[in-house]
């Protein structure tokens, strides 16, 4: 009998997710799921948790399930998946911390780095004070810190 | 989740993860945006590049204390290159001349007095032994404007020995310790590693004929290796504190030379050597030892990895380095281009500036103050 995985979402927009094999391996946390001695059932329900709701775990899956298919230009495919090269708005800022730290969760390591050079590139070449009002972090260095922080590099701030 | 996310509630963890996928020039700027990613970066301790970046010096006539660096590797597949400007690298900057480098460190060349190692991302300074105290051959002649080479009865002044000069650096990020490495046309080497408050000479007449004199050189993992007149390599190690020659059986002479072709070598990630015969942009052969180094192959790739001529190594083709490229600099020029087709196309002009003039390649890396 073949196993089926299901990750259970609650939440918001409560759903459940029937993995196959192909997808389900890709998980560090639940592949070896499949390979255990659950002789009694064939369906084993993983629960997710509350933050991760049912749309993040939804685009994971379809990054999972296309990425299985999907051979020839991967990388540049990879890449446009998470758009990059735009600057990105609020809302698909949100929605790749939150596929970070789902993948994260799930173990799926190669998913958890495409995501985190995707945040890296967006704040590349941008001066502290640029990065601080895009991203709502408010500067706390004291004098001090930030001469010792500054003491690398570029001389000025917002150069 | 609310519907304002704010970075600076991001998890530790993937706060450092996002941080240690930046460029080192964001990294540097990262630092300072606030208390939390400050924390994180002193927890990530280095940064390393893994693509070359442009390292572009001021003209020597202008009094320009900064230099340029791009990433003109991996920006290339968004489109434009950046440019950023490193300042307070010292008044006199602009007249120095910059001859190696390592990591984010630079060999530079004062013409009136010695060479001196700069951190370009630290400024820290590492201070070399004077010239004069040379233990060897050389005799070093003061005057106004610069400095006279005698070594025997020939001379030559430190504006002209530039441009015969071949050196290479080594910097442990951790220690500080360095090595250097300096040839000054084909017949001088000397030497000076931290701890020596000289210069030594390496002979360059030892040994049997065919490794007589010193054409470029190159080092990786504590082995100098030396492209001698007739194109044999010998091999020195130094990871004692004298080096010492390593045993060599390089059989045949691959080529002859012939001018205005020159020869330069590199070394693989394997440990192999790599030789090539070219003039500016054009390729004319590639060779390459075999395993045992007592051979030449000719080579129409280079296995997918890179070859960065002015570090005189090659590294693995990841994150916009090309595969089977050759990076190359000459004068105001940055050149590239795939070995397969023997010519190399000009990647950068550098001239964008008046103030600009020459450009090299360089990995940029940074250890945590």
């Amino acid at each position: 009998m073949s196993k089926i995985i299901v990750l259970k979402c609650v939440g918001h927009n409560p759903k459940d997710f029937e993995l196959d094999e192909a997808v389900a391996v890709q998980f560090g946390c639940i592949k070896d799921l499949f390979h255990s001695d659950f002789d009694a059932e064939s369906k084993i329900v993983v629960d997710v948790p509350m933050k991760f709701n049912s749309y993040i775990i939804g685009r994971i899956l379809e990054f999972c399930s296309s990425r299985a298919s999907f051979s020839s230009d991967r990388a540049y495919w990879e890449q446009d998946f998470f758009h990059p090269c735009r600057e990105p708005n609020q809302r698909k800022r949100k929605e790749l911390i939150a596929i970070m730290e789902a993948s994260e969760y799930l173990g799926m390591e190669s998913l958890v780095e495409l995501t985190t050079q995707s945040l890296a590139n967006y704040l590349k070449g941008k001066n502290p004070l640029t990065i601080r009002s895009l991203w709502k972090v408010e500067g706390d260095l004291t004098a001090e810190e930030e001469a010792k922080a500054l003491a690398m590099g570029v001389a000025k701030l917002g150069h | 989740m609310s519907n304002m996310v704010s970075w600076s509630k991001l998890h530790d963890d993937v706060l450092q993860l996002i941080l240690e996928g930046l460029d080192i020039i964001t990294y540097v700027r990262a630092r300072t945006v606030c208390k939390d990613w400050y924390a994180a970066c002193k927890r990530i301790t280095s940064v390393q590049e893994k693509s070359p970046w442009a390292i572009i010096f001021p003209d020597g006539r202008s009094k320009c204390g900064s230099c340029l660096v791009s990433d003109c590797c991996t920006s290339g597949l968004t489109g434009k290159c950046k440019f950023y400007r490193l300042h307070n690298l010292g008044n006199d900057f602009g007249t120095h001349r910059c001859i190696a480098t390592c990591g984010g460190w630079l060999l530079m060349l004062d013409l009136r007095s010695s060479l001196y190692v700069l951190n370009v991302f630290t400024r820290e300074r590492i201070k070399l032994p004077p010239f004069e105290s040379h233990k060897g051959r050389l005799c070093v002649e003061r005057r106004r404007r610069d400095t006279n080479f005698v070594i025997n009865k020939s001379s030559v002044t430190t504006r002209n020995a530039v441009n015969k000069t071949n050196a290479v650096l080594w910097v442990d990020e951790r220690t500080k310790r360095y090595l250097v490495v300096w040839s000054i046309g084909l017949w001088y080497m000397m030497y000076a590693r931290s701890g020596f408050d000289f210069w030594r000479e390496i002979p360059t007449r030892e040994g049997p004929e065919n490794l007589y004199g010193c054409q470029d050189i190159a080092y990786k993992d504590n082995k100098l290796y030396v492209l001698s007149r007739q194109n044999q390599i010998r091999i020195l190690d130094f990871s004692q504190e004298l080096p010492l020659a390593l045993p060599t059986n390089v059989e045949h002479q691959p080529f002859t030379n012939d001018r205005p072709w020159r020869v330069k070598i590199g070394v693989t990630v394997s440990e192999h050597v790599l030789m090539v015969k070219n003039r500016l942009n054009k390729i004319l052969k590639i060779f390459k030892s075999d395993s045992e180094g007592t051979s030449w192959d000719t080579v129409e790739s280079l296995e997918g990895e890179a070859w960065i001529m002015d570090l005189g190594v090659t590294v693995p083709a990841v994150n916009g380095t090309k595969p089977n490229y050759i990076y190359y600099s000459k004068d105001k020029y940055v050149y590239w281009g795939d070995v397969s087709t023997q010519e190399l196309g000009m990647g950068q002009y550098v001239n964008l500036n008046r103030n600009f003039s020459y450009a090299r390649w360089f990995i940029p890396s940074l250890r945590e103050l």
